[in-house]
């Protein structure tokens, strides 16, 4: 599989942690970015339908304290939780080597 | 209790129109859920400048996200491949036209029988790509994503 698109990563990364309906996703990515990356509706969706088709992505049952009964729940699958650990390393990879060129200075987080 | 739509969110609900209507069928509700949630939280909490944000990174979405899905339905590559068929006879009839090589039939019987001929291939085009639009739109979803 080659490198991830951003949305995709991001669906994934706000998914490793728990299960989501499509908001708590949102709401996750603009967290776990700091505020930079605002997923719109559209983006999302699309996303999730093609993370399922692929696999990825399914929809769960979600939490027993579910807030809203109505909502769709989704989760990482074995194969979603793989690709994300797999891009996840790959950018290690990609900051290790910006690291050692001096782009960003060795301890700095961003 | 849920509450009541802004405009805005009544807006973005009709505008949902234009994705393509399995899409709609599938995350419609949620999209519209989702969207006046979030509206609702950034008309208490911020003001009117990143309420009009908000507003507009919605409006950005869709302008990106519905040519998208739509290209993902593979219906405009449908179109493509069954306007090609009408566009090459088009070009050989204006080919033709242009070499003085189209006869009209000076005979009343023969015109008839030469507008016969075109119906029956304008039926048949029509009733080929009916075929096409029904196979393609009864396979299984999964086989029509990329």
């Amino acid at each position: 599989m080659g490198p991830l698109t951003p949305a995709v990563f991001h669906v994934l990364l706000a998914l490793a942690g728990a299960e989501r309906h499509g908001y708590g996703i949102q709401k996750e990515v603009l967290r776990q970015t700091g505020g930079d990356v605002r997923l719109g509706p559209g983006t999302l969706y699309g996303t999730l339908q093609r993370l399922m088709g692929a696999s990825l992505v399914e929809e769960s049952e979600g939490p027993g304290d579910r807030e809203d009964e109505r909502r769709r729940y989704y989760r990482l699958t074995r194969s979603g939780r793989l690709a994300l650990q797999t891009e996840a390393r790959r950018m290690e990879a990609l900051v290790r080597a910006a690291r050692a060129r001096h782009i960003i200075p060795r301890g700095s987080r961003g | 209790m849920v509450a009541p739509p802004g405009i805005g969110v009544r807006v973005y609900e009709a505008a949902l129109q234009l994705y393509p209507p399995a899409f709609r069928r599938e995350f419609g509700v949620e999209m519209v859920r989702d969207v006046r949630e979030a509206s609702l939280e950034s008309a208490a909490s911020r003001g009117w400048r990143d309420v009009a944000t908000f507003w507009l990174a919605i409006a950005g979405d869709m302008l990106m996200t519905v040519p998208l899905e739509w290209c993902r339905t593979g219906l405009p590559l449908l179109a493509l491949v069954s306007a090609l068929p009408g566009a090459a006879f088009l070009g050989v009839l204006a080919r033709v036209e242009r070499r003085g090589w189209l006869v009209v039939p000076e005979q009343v019987a023969d015109r008839e029988i030469l507008a016969l001929v075109l119906l029956v291939t304008v039926v048949l085009f029509l009733i080929l790509a009916t075929i096409m639009f029904t196979l393609w739109f009864a396979r299984p979803r999964r086989s029509r994503r990329r």
